[in-house]
Formats: structure tokens, C-alpha cells, sequence
């Protein structure tokens, strides 16, 4: 800890505001390398490496049970490894234990310390550095500042609100200047309008810092939306790590296609000349698709905005639900056999497509996968 | 003393009329006065009839008027000296028993193994009802002159008894207290225990402390206003135990309970019974006090919790 001055730069709103940084100031090189880990007969970590680089947010999103709290905790130092290393500016500190990491953690909820106030709890890791208490309270009532809460110092924890009490946590982990800040899927106690306002905080407050971060959540709107990269990971694996946009449009495989994003799984047959024929039309195969005899049945991944929907007595289809959304609409059909698929349409079109309306459907942009059929689960 | 007669009181669910109204509803006032009533029978003719006569009989003379004489005379010679051995006794029984229980509560809150646990509580409570004779003839079966364990060590080569140990002293007197006051410890503190979560710890830890200072700035100040609760029951729980120390002791150590005893099974005497009930006037006393010390800390512990 330096002196009271040079800590980080919270005087944004007070003095001459300074343009947002482009680039990270301070940031530093996480890298996780062949990360194992496993309890009892469940793998949670099976060989992940991912590297943040300085002043990132990388969002690492999956299903339950799929491995990311046990990555987080183990760059922690809260969790052991049975194998991998992690190493932070490039020095490995695989064997260092949690007090000596000098990272940042938000846990998922109530972690605060109940005994304390909130400005106490944010000066908690100040007090262990031996900051003098009127130097710690003023730098502690900054971070208070910074997260919004300057008029709550003095509550004790359960007399603040979830999200409130998540800011405090926020600010208790940055008071210490961490190195990294891990987010444990902060907001997930936390009702959908306080959780999509303290997500863009989070994220100011990142950018702000440039401090380098991983933010574990199973909300995808959640990851899509702050991170600079999405991690995806599925059964102790990762299994992309790209911008939002990469990971959105072009998923590696069909698990990520489906996590991702919603997607419709169609019943299709191969056709020649690298076609594939689906809802009776043929269209091109998808230059990842690995090559199929003529005849093969698959599935096709296709996601809403490339399928058409439009009334039609003789339709195969049937409109069994349908959600506005602004400028577009989202349509669920069921079609024979029970296939279920949604598609966007314009807000005026959706008008007339209400349930039990018979439609006709067709894929009209670039299906993103053929994979093996899979037809017994949704 | 909190379950039964208050139950009646829970029974009762609130109607949904207006407070203000409510309040001044007859109906309501006499359900109110229903469920609080019981308990404040069973209050009246356990607690407060007896220790009303206790205090009026220890400012009576054997003849009926009031005197200052049993209290000097309870406060002086070997009756100062029994509230000495009280307090000392309670005290050390207390504060060891206090601490040992908390950290078998929490070793035990941290081994996730639910048999143990099971194990544990059940022992836990079948301990901390154990007392007089049986207790004490345990020990010295164990413990004592020629007990099972002081042969044993003996046979060693080392007879506590012939290091300034003694099962009838005080000190021996404290080991068989927290015979059943650790047990009591342990199934009053569980609950607190269980109640510290792991994250608090964790958040601690990536702060920057070690394991010493997680416990030192987040676990025992959050125990404290249980811990405190507890120690207060443990403390009365002990300096009115009379049977065992009564079986133990058999005069050689006074304590305030002993003393009272003898007082009042002994011949008799003009007066004893009302030097007795001074010294029973002196252990409310005691009780009253500490109660306030208690109420004075838990207020600057549990500052927090209101
Ligand atoms: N301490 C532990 N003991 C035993 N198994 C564990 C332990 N911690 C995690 N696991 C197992 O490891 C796997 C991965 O757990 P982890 O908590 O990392 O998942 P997650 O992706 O964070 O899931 P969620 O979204 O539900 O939080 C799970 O199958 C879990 O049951
Ligand atoms: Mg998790």
C-alpha cells in the first residue's frame, strides 16, 4: 500500500473528469494453465487453460455443476489443484495460499461480515495492512462513493438490501488494490432490474479500474453483455473462449450453439453436392460440417433470426407461442413430430401470428451446425 | 421455562384488524392476557413467591423482627469464605468449560460426517443432565484416592495425588463440573457455529488474513454475543450445583449451596433457617449481578444484530 494519494484513481466525478481509458492502465496477465481437478469420481476440471489478458473481463458462463466455481476458487487459492499451475504476471503462484494472492472475490451472496458496518467491512483488508484508521475510513468511504452507497456507511449488513449489500462486497474485494477480481456469480440473488443495473456498474467500475477479471454467472444475457471475452465451459471443459459476437455466431460445437443464444435442433437429410435438405428445402451445409454419406439423416442448428415463419392454412406448423419484444418479435412453432423451433419476426408480421395460427417455416439464413440427430431430449 | 406456558401465547395468530384499533379491542387485550398469563403464574409461584420469602426471612430475627444480624453474620468467616469457593469454583468451571465446549462445537460443526454429529449431541445431552451421586461416584471411581485411573498412573510411576492433586479439593471439584458443563457448552453453542458461514471466512482469507486473524476479527467476534449467553448459563448452572459438590466434598471445602444445606437439614437451631435464607438472599445476589455484567457486555457484542 502506498501513500493515501496514490491509491487507485476514484476522484473521477469530483475532479476534471478523465476520458475512460482505451487501453488498460494497470492491469495484469492471468494465464491458467492444464487445470485438473477432481472430487471423488466427478471431474470438475478436466485440462482447462485459459489466459486473461491485462485489464480483461472475461465471463466464464456453462451449466451447473460444469466446473466454474471450481476454477475461480482454485485461482483463488481456495480450492487445490491436482494438477495445472496458475500463474498472475507471470509468476506461478500455484502454491501460495489465499491471504498472500492479494486477489479480489465477490461471492455469490451474504459474505459480508455481519458484525461490522459497511464502511468497516470495506476497510477490513486496510486494517490488515496496518493502514491508519483515518487514512483506511477515508479511502474506505471513496470506495463507498465509487459503488453508490456513500449514505449507507454506517448500516450494519442486515439492514441493507441484496444488491446493496453486493456493492459493499464489491468494494470491501477492491479496497485493497487486488491484482485480479473474481466474481462469483454476483448477482444471482438478486432480482432481474437491480441485477441488469449492478451489472453495467460492475462493469463501469472494471473499465474504470482496468483491473483484470473473471466473472463466473450462468445468465448469458449477463455474459454477453459485459465480458470482452466468454469463456463456455461444459463438464470441467472448456470449450470456447471467444469475443461475444465469435461465440454467438460462430460456435465451435453444438453444445455451445445451444447454451448460447437459443437455437432450433431441425430433423434434416444429407444431399449431395454438400447440401442438406431441411423443411423441404435444400440449402448449403455449413463449412464446419464434417463430411456425410448422401442419405444421413442429422439435426440442423439453426438460431431464430435465420428461420421464417408466415401464416399459411397449409402449413406444417403451428404457432404455440409468441413474446414481443420490441422491434421483433419471437415465435414458438411446433412443427410434425413434435420439433419444436422459434423465430424472429418483425413486430407488424407478429401480429398475425398468434397461437394456434398455422404456419408455414423455412430456414432463410446459414443453419450453424449439422450434428448427429438427437431427438428424445428438447 | 420458555416453551411450555408461552405456547399458548404462539397459538394465537394475530387477527387482521387495524393496530391501533386492536390494541384497544377488548377481545384482543384478554387473548393477549391468556397467552401470557400462564407464564406469569408459573413465574409467580416459582420464581418470585419463593425468593420474596427467602429475602423477607433473611431480615428476620428468630422472633419475627427485622435484623441486620443474618446478613453480617452470612457475610463473615466460613460463609464469606463458601461465596469465595463459589465464585472461584463457578468461575474457572465456567470459563474452562466455556472455551473447551466452543472449540468442540466447532470442530464438530466443521467435520461433515452427520453420524458423528449424532453421536455427539446425543452424548452431549446425556452429559450435561448427569449430576449428583452418580457423577460424583464416577469420578471417584476414576479419579479419586484409589480410583481406576489413579492406580493406573500410579502404576506409572506418577500418583497425582502425590502432586498436590486432590478430586476433593476445588480444582477437582472443577474437573467434575465440566463433566456435564462442556456437554451443555457444546449443545448451547452449536447452533451459533453452525450458523458462521464458510464465505466469511474465505473473504477474510482473500483480504489478506490468515487463518489466526479470520477467527480473531470475524469468528469470535461474531460468536461473542452467544458465547457471552452461554458462559452466564454455565456460570449460575454451576454455582447452584449442590449435590455432587455435596457428595464430593463432604464439608472439607465450603461452598455457598453446602453451607445452606447444612443450615437448613441441621439441628435446629434458632436462627439457622434464617442465616440460611441470608445466604440464599446473597446467591440472588450474585445471579443478579452477573445477569447485568451479561446484559452490559452482550449489549456492546451484539450491537450488530439489532
Ligand atoms: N467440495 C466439493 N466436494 C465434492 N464435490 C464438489 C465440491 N465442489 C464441487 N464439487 C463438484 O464439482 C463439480 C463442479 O462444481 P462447481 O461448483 O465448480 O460447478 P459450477 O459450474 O460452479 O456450478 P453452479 O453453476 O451450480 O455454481 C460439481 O459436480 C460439484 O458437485
Ligand atoms: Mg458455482
Amino acid at each position: 500500500m502506498s501513500d493515501g494519494a496514490a491509491v487507485l484513481p476514484l476522484t473521477l466525478g469530483v475532479a476534471p473528469p478523465r476520458p475512460l481509458p482505451a487501453a488498460p492502465r494497470r492491469g495484469v496477465r492471468v494465464e491458467v494453465v492444464g487445470c485438473h481437478r477432481r472430487f471423488g469420481r466427478v471431474v470438475a476440471l478436466d485440462g482447462v487453460s485459459l489466459t486473461i489478458e491485462p485489464g480483461e473481463l472475461i465471463a466464464l458462463l456453462g451449466p451447473s455443476g460444469c466446473g466454474k466455481t471450481t476454477l475461480l476458487r482454485a485461482l483463488a487459492g481456495l480450492e487445490e489443484l491436482d494438477q495445472g499451475a496458475v500463474r498472475i504476471g507471470g509468476s506461478d503462484i500455484s502454491r501460495q495460499s489465499p491471504h498472500q494472492r492479494n486477489l479480489g472475490m465477490v461471492f455469490q451472496a451474504y459474505s459480508l461480515f455481519p458484525h461490522l458496518t459497511a464502511i468497516s467491512n470495506v476497510a477490513f483488508g486496510l486494517r490488515l495492512r496496518r493502514v491508519e484508521r483515518t487514512a483506511r475510513r477515508r479511502r474506505a468511504a471513496e470506495l463507498l462513493e465509487l459503488v453508490g452507497l456513500a449514505a449507507q456507511a454506517d448500516r450494519f449488513p442486515h439492514q441493507m438490501s441484496g444488491g446493496q449489500q453486493q456493492r459493499v462486497a464489491l468494494a470491501r474485494a477492491l479496497a485493497v488494490e487486488p491484482r485480479v477480481l473474481l466474481l462469483d456469480e454476483p448477482l444471482s440473488a438478486l432480482d432481474a432490474k437491480v441485477r441488469s443495473q449492478l451489472r453495467d456498474e460492475i462493469r463501469r467500475i472494471q473499465l474504470e479500474l482496468g483491473i483484470t477479471t473473471l466473472y463466473v454467472t450462468h445468465d448469458q444475457d449477463e455474459a454477453l453483455s459485459i465480458a470482452d471475452r466468454v469463456g463456455v465451459m461444459n463438464a470441467g471443459r472448456l470449450q470456447q473462449l471467444d469475443v461475444p459476437m465469435a461465440v454467438y455466431d460462430h460456435p465451435v460445437n453444438a453444445f455451445v450453439a445451444e447454451f448460447v443464444g437459443s437455437v432450433s435442433r431441425l430433423p434434416a437429410t444429407v444431399g449431395p453436392a454438400a447440401t442438406v435438405e431441411v423443411l423441404g428445402r435444400r440449402i448449403p451445409l455449413p463449412a464446419s460440417t464434417p463430411a456425410h454419406p448422401e442419405g444421413t439423416p442429422v439435426d440442423v442448428l439453426v438460431r431464430p433470426e435465420a428461420l421464417r415463419a408466415r401464416p399459411d392454412p397449409g402449413g406444417l406448423g403451428m404457432v404455440t407461442g409468441r413474446s414481443f419484444r420490441g422491434a421483433v418479435s419471437r415465435i414458438d412453432v411446433v412443427l410434425p413430430g413434435g420439433v419444436r423451433a422459434a423465430a424472429t419476426v418483425a413486430g407488424a408480421e407478429a401480429i398475425a401470428l398468434g397461437p394456434g395460427v398455422a404456419v408455414a417455416v423455412e430456414v432463410v439464413g446459414a443453419p450453424l451446425f449439422v450434428t448427429d440427430p438427437r431427438r428424445d431430449a428438447g | 421455562m420458555d416453551t411450555t406456558p408461552s405456547a399458548g401465547g404462539r397459538a394465537l395468530p394475530s387477527s387482521g384488524l387495524a393496530p391501533g384499533r386492536a390494541a384497544r379491542h377488548p377481545g384482543r387485550l384478554l387473548r393477549h392476557a391468556l397467552g401470557v398469563g400462564p407464564f406469569l403464574c408459573y413465574l409467580t409461584l416459582f420464581l418470585i413467591v419463593p425468593s420474596a420469602a427467602v429475602v423477607t426471612s433473611a431480615f428476620q430475627s428468630p422472633s419475627g423482627g427485622f435484623t441486620w444480624a443474618n446478613i453480617r453474620a452470612s457475610l463473615s468467616g466460613v460463609y464469606l469464605q463458601a461465596y469465595g469457593g463459589s465464585l472461584e469454583l463457578s468461575a474457572i468451571a465456567a470459563l474452562a468449560s466455556a472455551v473447551l465446549g466452543t472449540i468442540i462445537a466447532v470442530a464438530l460443526a466443521s467435520s461433515d460426517r452427520p453420524l458423528l454429529h449424532r453421536l455427539v449431541t446425543t452424548g452431549c445431552g446425556v452429559m450435561a443432565n448427569t449430576g449428583g451421586l452418580p457423577l460424583a461416584f464416577a469420578f471417584i471411581a476414576s479419579i479419586g484416592n484409589f480410583g481406576i485411573v489413579t492406580e493406573m498412573l500410579s502404576a506409572l510411576g506418577f500418583n497425582p495425588y502425590d502432586h498436590g492433586f486432590s478430586l476433593y479439593s476445588l480444582a477437582g471439584l472443577a474437573i467434575v463440573y465440566c463433566y456435564f458443563l462442556i456437554p451443555l457448552m457444546v449443545l448451547v453453542m452449536l447452533p451459533a457455529v453452525q450458523a458462521l458461514r464458510q464465505e466469511w471466512f474465505e473473504a477474510a482469507a482473500m483480504l489478506g488474513a490468515r487463518r489466526r486473524q479470520c477467527w480473531q476479527l470475524v469468528g469470535i467476534p461474531v460468536l461473542a454475543p452467544a458465547f457471552l449467553a452461554a458462559l452466564m448459563v454455565l456460570f449460575t448452572d454451576a454455582f447452584a450445583a449442590y449435590a455432587t459438590a455435596d457428595v464430593l466434598t463432604q464439608g472439607s471445602i465450603g461452598l455457598v449451596p453446602i453451607e445452606i444445606g447444612s443450615l437448613i437439614q441441621g439441628n435446629v437451631l434458632a436462627g439457622q433457617q434464617n442465616l440460611g435464607d441470608a445466604l440464599g438472599f446473597g446467591m440472588i445476589l450474585v445471579v443478579v449481578v452477573v445477569g447485568v455484567a451479561y446484559a452490559v457486555l452482550q449489549r456492546r457484542a451484539a450491537r450488530w444484530q439489532r
